[in-house]
């Protein structure tokens, strides 16, 4: 047997099957919220089928309707215009572990929510008192409403954030402006100039993932703008040479920055570095009739559209930008699934997440102080190197110790702690939590 | 300080001991059918200190405190039931070392009370070797330092405040001059720590009272 026979009959297979099995597999979790069903789907985005509902413990979901991931995957937000509150979902268990506390004006109607793509806050718009507030991920409570000394807000809806944090675009329908707002001091700091076809109604906006180029979509004029981040103003008008826009309603861009999706009458493409509209998605399955809401896979492989009509969920390949399926649902059927995101874990790890998780408060008492530490335990994982340990959903700790002691915390606080595994490639295990106290 | 105060009191009561004993020594009362010490009295006192706040204890068990203390005649009159009462001063040191309880940092602590009060020795009892019971009370000015071997919490607390101090005892006289003294007291006092700005850390009390159980060796002057 020649060296060439050899290394194709015995070599290859073999390199093949290890690079099958080394490849970074993901499992997606795509959640839709069902404003008149009155539930949050819970959607396997390997089967595309409804594998069931997220569990809630808390006051019960009445109309759920904005929501969104943290960047990790790890928790979802999801407002209720109808209970009027904001809650918390481990995505590990796809159940309510809390609800956003918030002192300050009360929540009305929460409608849409961005996060951070730092995982630090993330701001809610509230359609019903009309203010915008600043969310703390880490403790789960509204820390600031946003302040304007611009035109006042009449109808916000759309909001997106940079990826470093710092800058948050809003649209508001009702007022036809674009609102700059800065982070750091939660006040709106300008609105983006626009020497083009002026804003009529804005409706929804995107920022891309290298921070540069924002895109806004306008119903009532019908058109889509690309905004440069640095000067804030219109740089461009998507051109459209297919069929024209109508009523464009809602975006997403992928992760690369490369394509921007936009649902109007038809489900239309972007490319982002002419600015044109380079297609639109080939459905062969029950055609679009009001496709709406739209959400990108952390990976940019797939695609998820609402169609109100129907009601449908559509899964779209982002390679060759076609429906590959509807989303089955065998459990309660849809009645009005509203917004829709996307969790990604980790479909085949090579290590496991630790069997057991404990945590308590321990109060450690020294003369004329007080001292509260939640301390956690938990047993090792075979093939761990090292342990990430979470609050709230943000990082706070890689040890290689099976013990983990917060100091840093709010004793009045309740926390949810989470402890992945890693293993010696860098692959991290799903998590296991418990809240403390 | 507390050494500053020890040596100062021992270097007096050593080197003016005469003059001491010149100066404060009362007169005799008229008759001897009355007899309580008469004179200045120094003593050295260690005793052994046992908390009553459980946390203290939990933290630091109890421990030898260290005293000096004098009783000075404010009576010279003729009413022999006066003559027993005299002012009573103190300074005490006490330092330990603990364990928090939780998570077992180290931490120290050290006490140094002031006491001002009134000791009053009643006539005296027995034959070739008189002994006087006495009872005594008085305001106690604690002084407090803490220190934690902990980098989340405050590393060193001092506070301080006024309480109180009863105490009773024997003592008796040998060779005219020398002391021999034991006692028991209750001293009383819970001081509160400084306010906390780390939201993981509560401010709290910490009660230092206790009782005292010791023996005393002095100098009449």
């Amino acid at each position: 047997m020649g060296i060439h026979k050899a290394f194709c009959h015995y070599v290859l297979p073999i390199l093949a099957f290890l690079t099958t099995f080394a490849k970074p597999a993901f499992a997606d979790t795509a959640y839709a919220t069902d404003i008149a069903g009155a539930i949050v789907d819970v959607i396997d985005t390997t089967t595309n089928a409804v594998t069931g509902f997220v569990s809630n413990s808390f006051t019960p979901f009445m109309n759920p309707v904005g929501i969104a991931v943290t960047p990790n995957s790890m928790f979802a937000y999801i407002s209720d215009a109808g209970s009027a509150n904001v809650y918390v979902i481990d995505t590990t268990t796809n159940a309510v572990t809390a609800t956003v506390s918030n002192s300050l004006v009360p929540f009305l109607l929460p409608f849409n929510i961005a996060i951070s793509p730092t995982g630090a806050f993330a701001y809610l718009i509230d359609v019903g008192n009309v203010n915008v507030y600043a969310i703390d991920v880490t403790t789960n409570a509204t820390t600031a409403i946003v302040t304007n000394s611009f035109t006042p807000f009449v109808a916000p809806n759309g909001i997106a954030i940079t990826p470093d944090g710092t800058t948050s675009y809003m649209t508001d329908g009702g007022s036809a402006l674009l609102y700059v707002i800065d982070t750091m001091t939660n006040a709106v700091t300008g609105t983006v100039s626009n020497s083009f076809t002026p804003f009529v109604t804005p409706t929804d906006v995107v920022v891309s993932s290298v921070g540069t180029v924002a895109y806004m979509v306008d119903k009532g004029s019908a058109t889509v703008y690309a905004i440069d981040t640095m000067t804030n103003a219109v740089t461009a008008t998507v051109s459209n040479s297919f069929t024209p826009f109508n009523s464009p309603a809602v975006l997403a861009i992928t992760p690369d920055g490369a394509t921007v999706y936009v649902t109007d009458a038809n489900v239309y493409v972007i490319d982002t570095m002419t600015n044109a509209v380079t297609g639109t998605v080939s459905n062969t399955f029950t055609p679009f009739t009001n496709p709406n809401q739209l959400a990108i896979t952390p990976q940019g492989t797939a695609a998820y559209v609402i169609d109100d009509a129907g009601p449908y969920i559509y899964a779209i390949d982002i390679m060759t930008n076609a429906v590959t399926a509807i989303v089955s649902n065998s459990f309660t059927p849809f009645v009005n699934p509203f917004q829709i995101a996307i969790s990604t874990v980790s479909a085949a790890p090579s290590v496991l997440p630790p069997a057991s998780l404990s945590g308590k408060q321990i109060i450690n008492t020294l003369p004329f102080q007080k001292e509260f530490v939640n301390t956690l335990t938990w047993t090792s994982s075979a093939g761990a190197v090292s342990y990430n340990v979470y609050r709230n959903g943000n990082l706070l700790a890689s040890t290689g110790a099976l013990k983990y002691q917060d100091f840093s915390i709010d004793r009045k606080q309740q926390y949810t702690y989470s402890v992945t595994a890693v293993n010696g490639s860098g692959a991290e295990s799903g998590a296991i939590s418990v809240t403390i106290p | 300080m507390n050494k500053k105060v020890l040596w100062i009191v021992c270097s007096v009561a050593t080197v003016n001991m005469p003059a001491l004993h010149a100066v404060c020594k009362k007169p005799s009362p008229p008759s001897n059918q009355y007899s309580s010490p008469d004179g200045v009295i120094l003593e050295f006192r260690p005793s052994y200190f046992c908390p009553t706040s459980k946390v203290f204890r939990q933290i630091f068990h109890g421990g030898v405190n260290y005293q000096i203390t004098g009783t000075f005649p404010v009576y010279h009159g003729e009413n022999e039931w006066l003559h027993g009462l005299d002012i009573w001063g103190a300074v005490d040191y006490f330092s330990k070392k603990g364990h928090s309880t939780g998570l077992h940092t180290k931490t120290s602590i050290t006490i140094v009370p002031l006491t001002l009060g009134i000791k009053y020795f009643f006539p005296s009892v027995g034959g070739d070797i008189p002994v006087n019971f006495y009872a005594a009370g008085g305001m106690k000015y604690f002084f407090v330092h803490t220190r934690n071997h902990s980098s989340h919490v405050k590393k060193t607390i001092n506070v301080n405040g006024m309480g109180g101090v009863v105490e009773a005892g024997f003592i008796t006289l040998f060779k005219e001059h020398l002391v021999f003294d034991v006692f028991a007291s209750y001293s009383f006092k819970t001081l509160s720590g400084p306010s906390s700005h780390n939201p993981a850390v509560e401010s709290t009390q910490l009660n230092i009272s206790g009782f005292n159980v010791g023996l005393g060796i002095g100098y009449e002057f």
